[in-house]
């Protein structure tokens, strides 16, 4: 499966509005590699391909990756935790909270970039992180912080958020369709910053899920038989919604609101390899990566020179093959 | 670990927020090592409440529950589930792991975080699941298990955790007469002859008068009985605290228990 993912990765880089033969894509990232004589590699491939590549594509497959794979992995999480199929980041509010923040950079036009970092990512991460501590606090002091609790601050927090985002698009009409993209979602905006940040957050909320996967097996018992058998309950419970909460907002900053992916990519790879949240994580990540540089890719390609929004994409995509396997799981089900 | 201790329940009150009456008022009873004790009462008497305490799933303000000398909610869960399993009356799992996967589950106080199962850790899970016959079906989803087939499972989940204290709340509620007996058998085997000690809510007398040989009687949170299975259950009490009256005959020196009628 990582094979694969290395494979789209460079396929997804050579398509485009000028196409590179999927060979030069190849050689151009093996030239970036260590031990790898760069000047050989790169011979006889034209420098506006190598710029192409190196710094338009590659950023944006990249990034798209990185959001699919952390998206996935943290629907994978978010399931576990409520032991509901349908639970989706998305319920914390944390989306609502960067999107509103994007809004609010928007609408006022405070937009300016340093060193990479534009004002409408930095709003949206921080709306995000905002809304998150929201939550929590609304969470403690109304729910002692159960799991309801927290879901139910979350879903509160969220109409707020959209209503004042609605609001917001209202006064400032010349900036709607500019909101409502942002909203929509792409990875338009992708470059190698985006990319560094989006890798490191990816890497260190894996780290507390991969810690954390043997505790949410147990936790699907429920809390009470999980803490029988051992499992600090509360704790488990903090640190993977905080580390979800942050690789969402994450993921949310740099490229808009993308449904479905935290959804659909766990029972998918749920059927496939089994409920064990070791192995289930590390799957959902690689397949999120996938479903999403693949997505990405149709959305720039389909009908240049414009964009479809990826969002949209992703629920083409995704719903009717989710249909299909709720379809087979039915049929196998009848069967036994 | 010393491996010898007694469960002790001290003055336990307990009343959820904003209800009227207290489900435990000022209940207190030693749990003795090595025994196999019944925990009686009518439904709703405060039985699962008072074991959800050893659990330190729930605490009791001004009481307190101990596992040997030490306070049951001062230990670490992991270090708490080495001493004390429990079978819950129903599970709410209703998962997609296997049955094999689920008795492997018990053994997660004994693993470090970055640990996998051992050789050692299938080999308890097999011999659990052979003991209460569900080797049979160790791959099939515990989703898809019927009650009984499922009580049985959390049995051999309980065992596979070797702790020196079970705790089973109503633990044949869902199985058939034949898998009844192998549980309380096996139960009691453990006992006399591995010391283990175990603590079974259960509402089945006769049951209680072959396999127990310690009772307390809880009836409106109050520990109204406590002594031996023979002082216990004497038809005065019973009918007091039930408001049934029993016929008792006995046969082979153990009494037989007929609801006879309504007080």
């Amino acid at each position: 499966m990582l094979l694969l993912l290395v494979i789209v990765v460079v396929w997804a880089a050579a398509v485009g509005s000028v196409s590179v033969p999927f060979s030069q894509s190849a050689r151009i990232v093996l030239a970036k590699l260590p031990f790898v004589d760069a000047e050989e590699m790169l011979e006889g491939i034209p420098k506006a391909n190598k710029l192409i590549i190196w710094n338009i594509r590659l950023p944006r497959v990249l990034l798209a990756g990185l959001v699919g794979g952390g998206l996935a992995a943290a629907g994978v999480v978010m399931q576990a935790l409520f032991r509901n199929p349908l639970a989706d980041p998305q319920v914390l509010g944390i989306s609502s909270g960067a999107a509103f923040g994007a809004a609010v950079a928007i609408a006022f036009g405070i937009t300016f970039t340093v060193s990479g970092i534009s004002s409408i990512w930095l709003f949206a991460f921080a709306g995000a992180m905002l809304t998150m501590v929201l939550v929590f606090y609304v969470a403690r002091i109304a729910t002692s912080r159960s799991v309801t609790g927290i879901l139910l601050a979350g879903i509160a927090c969220s109409s707020m958020l959209t209503a004042a985002i609605t609001l917001m698009m209202m006064w400032n009409r010349e900036k709607l369709e500019q909101i409502y993209l942002w909203m929509l979602g792409s990875f338009s905006s992708a470059s190698w910053v985006k990319v560094g940040f989006m890798s490191i957050v990816l890497l260190g909320a894996l780290l507390c899920f991969i810690l954390l996967g043997r505790d949410l097996d147990l936790l699907s018992f429920g809390d009470q038989e999980a803490q029988s058998m051992g499992v600090s309950v509360k704790r488990t419970r903090t640190i993977a919604v905080l580390s979800t909460s942050l690789l969402v907002a994450a993921a949310v900053s740099v490229s808009g609101i993308i449904g479905f992916v935290s959804l659909i990519i766990p029972h998918i790879m749920r059927m496939l390899c089994g409920p064990k949240n070791r192995r289930l994580i590390p799957l959902s990540l690689l397949g999120g990566a996938i479903f999403m540089i693949l997505c990405d890719m149709i959305s720039r390609t389909a009908v240049p020179p414009n964009e479809i929004a990826v969002g949209a994409i992703t629920q083409v995509t995704g719903a009717p093959f989710f249909l299909y396997l709720l379809w087979k799981e039915r049929r196998k089900g009848e069967r036994d | 670990m010393d491996t010898h201790f007694d469960l002790q329940a001290k003055s336990l009150t307990y009343q959820p927020f904003g209800t009227k009456t207290p489900i435990l008022s000022d209940v207190s009873y030693i749990f003795e090592e090595g025994h196999m004790t019944a925990l009686l009462g009518p439904n709703g008497s405060g039985k699962t409440t008072m074991l959800r305490h050893f659990l330190a799933q729930i605490k009791s303000p001004g009481g307190a529950v101990l596992i040997g000398e030490k306070d049951s909610a001062s230990f670490p869960p992991k270090e708490r589930s080495r001493m004390l399993s429990w079978v819950p009356q129903n599970s709410s799992g209703d998962s997609a792991f296997t049955v094999e996967d689920v008795v492997l589950m018990a053994r997660y106080p004994y693993k470090g975080t970055w640990e996998n199962d051992s050789q050692e850790d299938i080999r308890i899970a097999e011999e659990a699941m052979r003991t209460v016959s569900v080797i049979d079906f160790r791959n099939r989803d515990f989703g898809s298990l019927s009650g009984g087939e499922r009580q049985r499972v959390l049995i051999a989940r309980a065992l596979a955790q070797t702790t020196p204290w079970i705790l089973l709340d109503e633990p044949t509620s869902n199985l058939d007469v034949k898998h009844q007996l192998e549980i309380m058998e096996l139960m009691k085997k453990r006992v006399d002859e591995h010391g283990l000690s175990v603590i079974v809510v259960m509402h089945d007398f006769n049951m209680v008068e072959k396999f127990c040989d310690r009772a307390v009687l809880l009836s409106g949170g109050r520990v109204v009985a406590r002594g031996t299975v023979g002082e216990v259950l004497v038809p005065q009490i019973l009918r007091d605290v039930y408001e049934v009256d029993f016929d008792i005959m006995e046969k082979d020196g153990k009494r037989m228990f007929f609801p006879k009628s309504l007080k």
